[in-house]
């Protein structure tokens, strides 16, 4: 059975100066079953969105292939991609900034029905847009106002809503939590749990918050500097985390209950990616560097129950010894 | 909310809609006088009641004269701006857009805007004959370069807005991301851009028909007027007075209103 | 006597209220959270406190540091004061640096002419402050200019020109929230331990609950302007008693949770500027909301008609 959605060694590069390159997202393969919910964490500038990006063709990416569905979509042209766009919508971080202030909320929702192809008669773009206004929980009188009429939420409500128009198989949330208050956070996060579970949508949830990705997710990605780190069930990663990266970032999910993390914080900020380390790139910030993680850089491999890291010196599995791969081999 | 620079907009539109009215009604206003009907007996009157701003060197009644006067200055300001707005629009969006021809565009455009206005506009003319709309045409494309990096560097900006990201993975075609999502976001910078082109346009236009090199001389433009009055400025200043005067209210007339227009669509200032 | 003592302090802006009888002191030497969701007021009443809204702002009540009402000063006065006893740091470093000076030179330029008789001196404490804020390496980042660092150490280098003048308070207005989550527990770490070493009283400005239970001893919640509650930091988090600050803290996503765990959430939005009746200000969204409601909630204590006597 082939997933919904399989990439394979992604590479995206920016010219950041004449002949210099930052290499935002390197070598990174991950799939995504239908249905299902990925998590991407990791700190601002790892790669993250970028790959978000590239799935619905806002980048190119300049190596690795992208399959969705069995299809091999990297290679298409943005006019080939047009038709399955319909299948891959993205919500975007921004309730402000990603709805044009000059159209009416109907007309925003209905964009993807107008160009995907959805569209019957205005009457039955209408009955759609009313249907979808039901779904995010949006009155059907929202349809004819603009934009800065509305909060920050109903705004996202409006973006996701737009994004759900031409019945999506997976959906791209981009940090679509992090812009807004705590209370209305809440709502936003419950809404696209019902979705899911509603229209068995697939998700790539790119987010740095690991509380909300603790309960929307059912695989986590973890991202350090365009690299792939940990990637496995959600609630193995979080419970017992096998990357000191991993690690590094639950140590710091602000506690507030006041317990106390069990882990030291991470020292320092994540390097330039212009010119990232060589070896592990994570070497300068772990605690259990050794002279190997300098010199060779680790692969992604099997680390147990379904999971892969990226690590010479995994941290120990709940049960049995640690690992070091140099012993394995 | 803010009535910031209500008045100035007041003040400029009121200016701008008595010379239109002045324009429009110069054949009554102006009594039975024909702006070239020369009456050498009369030549070079000073005001009077009867003639309120006197006549010129072959004794054209000048009031009569500075009245249609408007209709050419008016006729270039609102004309370039017009032509000038939407050509360059045009040019830049497709700069801004299109990645690929930007390059090329915007050379081409520098090169245009390496060449002072003034000159490039009686370079034109120069080659072509001295209508009205020869004249439109050379200060068009003599204003052009504004227009479009203006209208470029907008939709630059808007380009990079996440909602026109959202429309593109809405499968929004280019031409509905142009013209639905980023013209009418730029739309408001471009019209008080439009508005500095008339002014400067109808300054250009003086400037070209004081040197000889606009309106023909048969059709009195205030350029024109002002040129015939150069050679006696000293002794009969009123001949250049009259038309000058008009060609500074008109021109801070169209500043007024575009200022105040900026102020009033530049969100900082909301 | 408190070292900042605001009372009933109201902000309006065009005749509408941004802010409606805030009060609540600051002593010497502790951390206060001032905690709402966007609109609530709390950046504005920081503003307000330092006479740095625009001249549209209307403001009544009183700002007292030290018992002298700022807002009664002459503007020169109130100045020199502030600039003495108060110092900022904002969500985003770069607003408080210089892009085209070195660090040393802004470190410097912000020192008491006490510390800066000799230029060795003045090096020696821009040196000093450099270190205490975690800063490796710091004499030699004092000829740094602030794009060569990271946000991270940009926003230390901020907290050290806080401290350079030596203030008695600090008001850090969302200092973490423009950082990395591994970054935001090195700030907080820092800020918890610069307190303790130089005592200065610290007004915290957050929407972030998670780390003002970090930071603060005690908590001011706002909400469309008002004060709903105000409480020692133990006591809100683990019983609020105003039904926001309970739907607030509930709402926050907790780690450990697992899968699937839904969060509560609080039913629509805050109220607008133009939305604000004289009745509860959180009466629509409240799950205890009842015909008393409409009418204004208590001034004292907790501002919720259901909320007298039960402690």
């Amino acid at each position: 059975m082939s997933a919904l959605l399989e990439v394979e060694g992604l590479v995206k590069r920016y010219r950041v100066a004449r002949g210099r390159f930052v290499q935002a997202v390197s070598d990174v393969s991950f799939s995504i079953e239908a249905g299902e919910v990925l998590a991407l964490v990791g700190e601002s500038g790892c790669g993250k969105s970028t790959i978000g990006r590239c799935l619905v063709q806002l980048e190119r990416r300049d190596a690795g292939t992208i399959r969705f569905d069995g299809m091999r979509i990297d290679t298409l042209s943005p006019r080939a991609f047009r038709p399955l766009r319909r299948r891959i919508q993205m919500v975007f971080q921004d309730p402000y900034g990603s709805l044009n202030p000059r159209l009416r909320v109907e007309q925003i929702i209905a964009e993807p029905l107008v160009h995907l192809g959805w569209a019957g008669d205005q009457r039955a773009v209408r009955a759609r847009v009313f249907e979808l206004l039901d779904l995010v929980h949006l009155p059907r009188t929202a349809a004819e106002r603009r934009p800065h009429e509305f909060s920050g939420g109903q705004r996202q409500r409006i973006g996701i809503a737009r994004a759900l128009a031409a019945r999506p198989d997976l959906l791209v949330c981009d940090e679509a939590v992090s812009a807004l208050d705590v209370s209305v956070k809440a709502q936003i996060v419950n809404l696209l749990a019902d979705l899911r579970a509603e229209l068995g949508l697939a998700m790539l949830f790119i987010s740095h918050d690991l509380a909300i990705v603790e309960q929307l997710a059912d695989r986590v990605a973890v991202m350090y500097l365009g690299k792939l780190v940990e990637i496995g069930d959600t609630g193995q990663i979080l419970r017992n985390p096998r990357h000191p990266y991993t690690r590094g970032l639950i140590a710091a999910v602000p506690r507030i209950d006041g317990v106390p993390p069990q882990d030291a914080l991470l020292a320092g900020e994540p390097p330039d990616p212009a010119a990232p380390p060589a070896g592990c790139r994570f070497h300068g910030r772990c605690p259990r560097a050794l002279p190997l993680c300098t010199a060779e850089e680790p692969l992604l491999v099997p680390a147990g129950a379904g999971r892969k890291a990226a690590c010479h010196y995994l941290e120990p599995a709940q049960q049995g010894p640690r690992i070091a791969l140099s012993e394995l081999s | 909310m803010s009535r910031r620079g209500a008045v100035p907009l007041a003040l400029g539109l009121a200016i701008l809609l008595a010379m239109a009215f002045l324009a429009v009604a110069a054949p009554l206003l102006g009594g039975d006088r024909d702006p070239g009907l020369i009456l050498p007996a009369e030549r070079a009157l000073g005001p009077s009641f009867a003639r309120p701003f006197g006549t010129d060197l072959l004794g054209r009644d000048l009031f009569t004269r500075v009245l249609y006067g408007a209709r050419v200055s008016l006729l270039v300001g609102l004309g370039v701006a017009l032509a000038a707005t939407a050509a360059g629009t045009i040019i830049g969006m497709i700069a801004g857009y299109v990645r690929g021809l930007d390059g090329v565009i915007m050379r081409l455009i520098d090169g245009l805007m390496s060449i002072p206005p003034v000159l490039l506009a009686v370079t034109l003319m120069a080659v072509m004959r001295g209508s009205l709309w020869n004249v439109i045409a050379a200060i068009t494309l003599a204003e052009l370069p504004r227009v479009a990096r203006l209208a470029r560097a907008s939709v630059q900006t808007v380009r990079g807005q996440i909602f026109v990201q959202a429309a593109i993975v809405s499968g929004a075609p280019t031409t509905t991301i142009l013209l639905r999502h980023i013209l009418p976001n730029i739309a408001a910078s471009l019209f008080v851009q439009a508005s500095f082109i008339g002014a400067s346009a109808i300054m250009l236009e003086a400037v070209l028909s004081f040197i000889g090199a606009g309106i023909p001389p048969t059709i009195p433009s205030w350029g024109n007027i002002m040129a015939e009055g150069r050679s006696l400025w000293q002794v009969k200043p009123h001949i250049l007075a009259f038309p000058a005067l008009f060609l500074c209210v008109t021109v801070l007339g169209v500043n007024l209103v575009g200022d105040a227009l900026r102020d009033r669509f530049d969100p900082r200032g909301a | 006597m408190p070292l900042l003592d605001i009372q009933d302090l109201h902000v309006a802006f065009g005749g509408l209220p941004a802010i409606e009888g805030l009060s609540f002191a600051l002593e010497a030497g502790e951390t206060l959270a001032l905690v709402g969701e966007s609109g609530s007021g709390k950046s504005v009443a920081s503003l307000a406190m330092l006479g740095l809204l625009p001249a549209s702002a209307r403001v009544t009540g009183a700002v007292r540091l030290d018992g002298i009402d700022l807002l009664t000063l002459p503007p020169r006065e109130r100045q020199l004061r502030r600039g003495r006893d108060i110092a900022m740091v904002f969500q985003e470093p770069m607003t408080s640096l210089n892009p085209v000076l070195s660090i040393g030179r802004q470190l410097i330029e912000g020192l008491p002419a006490a510390d800066r008789e000799t230029r060795q001196a003045a090096r020696a404490r821009a040196t000093d402050l450099l270190a205490a804020v975690g800063i490796t390496a710091p004499a030699r980042r004092l000829d740094e200019y602030p794009h060569q660092l990271s946000g991270g150490m940009r926003q230390r280098v901020a907290i050290a020109m806080a401290l350079a003048g030596r203030p008695r308070m600090i008001i850090a207005d969302e200092p973490t929230t423009a950082l990395d989550v591994t970054v935001q527990a090195q700030i907080v770490a820092l800020l918890r331990d610069l307190q303790e070493a130089t005592g200065v009283a610290l007004l915290l400005i957050s929407h972030d609950l998670a780390l003002v239970r970090q930071m603060a001893r005690r908590v001011v919640v706002l909400y469309a302007g008002r004060k709903l509650e105000e409480a020692p930091a133990d006591r809100l988090f683990a019983h609020p008693r105003h039904p926001y600050s309970a739907g607030l803290i509930a709402a926050i996503p907790r780690f450990g949770a697992g899968r699937g765990a839904r969060l509560a959430e609080i039913p629509g939005t805050a109220p607008g500027l133009n939305e604000r009746g004289p009745g509860c200000v959180f009466a629509p969204r409240c799950p205890q909301a009842a015909a008393i409601c409409a009418s204004p909630p208590p001034a004292t204590g907790v501002a919720c008609h259901f909320a007298g006597g039960a402690a």
